[in-house]
């Protein structure tokens, strides 16, 4: 567990989790939809990190987090944590630059 | 901005057309063509889903009922012979509609409950986006990108 008082920045490297509470965000073939990751309504994303956690532990985090809204955990996402407007192809990218670019204004 | 589709005859006589017009072609959905009321039945499920705050665990923004109407009203725009799209909430509290071929030839276009019309498409290493107002019609330019995604 990370001391609330002292979080260290993200690394490129770290992993990360974004929880996905609507079966919507998933399509028919396992793909994620980009609005599981539109930055809602600013330029911040939330996420769990990883840090030291296991799959399984990530997996109780995603479930607890459920849980507590009375939701259930569909899936989860690692979300990429370089800008999403940086150089790729992506419909991902393509998206979040769209929007990002327009909450931005 | 006020939400509102206007209807494109503002006479007497141009809104009786448009208003038979919207009728014979929601008759003729819902006779020939079973995928609207399915892709109605969507969007009803999906505002089911959205309609309150907090429906991602993340802050979501509710789905309003301006943005389901336009949601409607756009999907009744949709020529009869077009792909149908799936349906999502967007945390924004938008409708998310999308036409999906393979990760590289996709579009979505969320609409808003101000009858804005916000579009993103990637097919290949094209990428296109923008804005365009909702009247009642499909924008010429969304149109076009869609058809794209299906070229």
């Amino acid at each position: 567990m990370i001391d609330p008082l002292q979080v260290p920045p993200v690394d490129p490297s770290e992993r990360l989790t974004r929880f996905l509470l609507s079966k919507r965000q998933i399509r028919q073939d396992g793909t994620i939809r980009p609005e599981a990751f539109i930055p809602k309504p600013y330029l911040e994303l939330s996420v769990t990190r990883h840090r030291d956690a296991s799959e399984t532990e990530i997996w109780e985090i995603g479930n607890a987090v459920a849980n507590a809204q009375q939701k259930i955990l569909h899936g989860r996402r690692r979300p990429f944590i370089e800008r999403p407007w940086a150089d790729g192809g992506s419909f991902l990218r393509c998206f979040l630059s769209w929007f990002c670019t327009k909450w931005a204004e | 901005m006020n939400s509102f589709v206007f209807p494109p005859g503002v006479s007497e006589t141009g809104r009786f057309i448009d208003k038979v017009s919207a009728l014979n072609r929601r008759f003729l959905r819902q006779t020939a063509f079973a995928i609207h009321s399915r892709l109605l039945d969507e969007l009803g499920e999906a505002w089911e889903e959205c309609k309150h705050a907090n429906w991602d665990g993340y802050g979501a923004l509710p789905v309003t009922r301006d943005a389901l109407r336009n949601a409607y009203c756009f999907l009744e725009a949709l020529p009869f012979d077009f792909p149908a799209p799936t349906i999502a909430g967007n945390p924004n509290g938008f409708f998310a509609l999308e036409w999906y071929r393979n990760p590289r030839r996709v579009i979505s276009v969320n609409v808003t409950p101000d009858c804005l019309l916000h579009y993103a498409a990637l097919r290949g290493a094209n990428r296109e986006y923008g804005t365009e107002a909702f009247y009642g019609d499909i924008p010429q330019a969304i149109f076009d990108a869609i058809r794209r995604v299906y070229s």
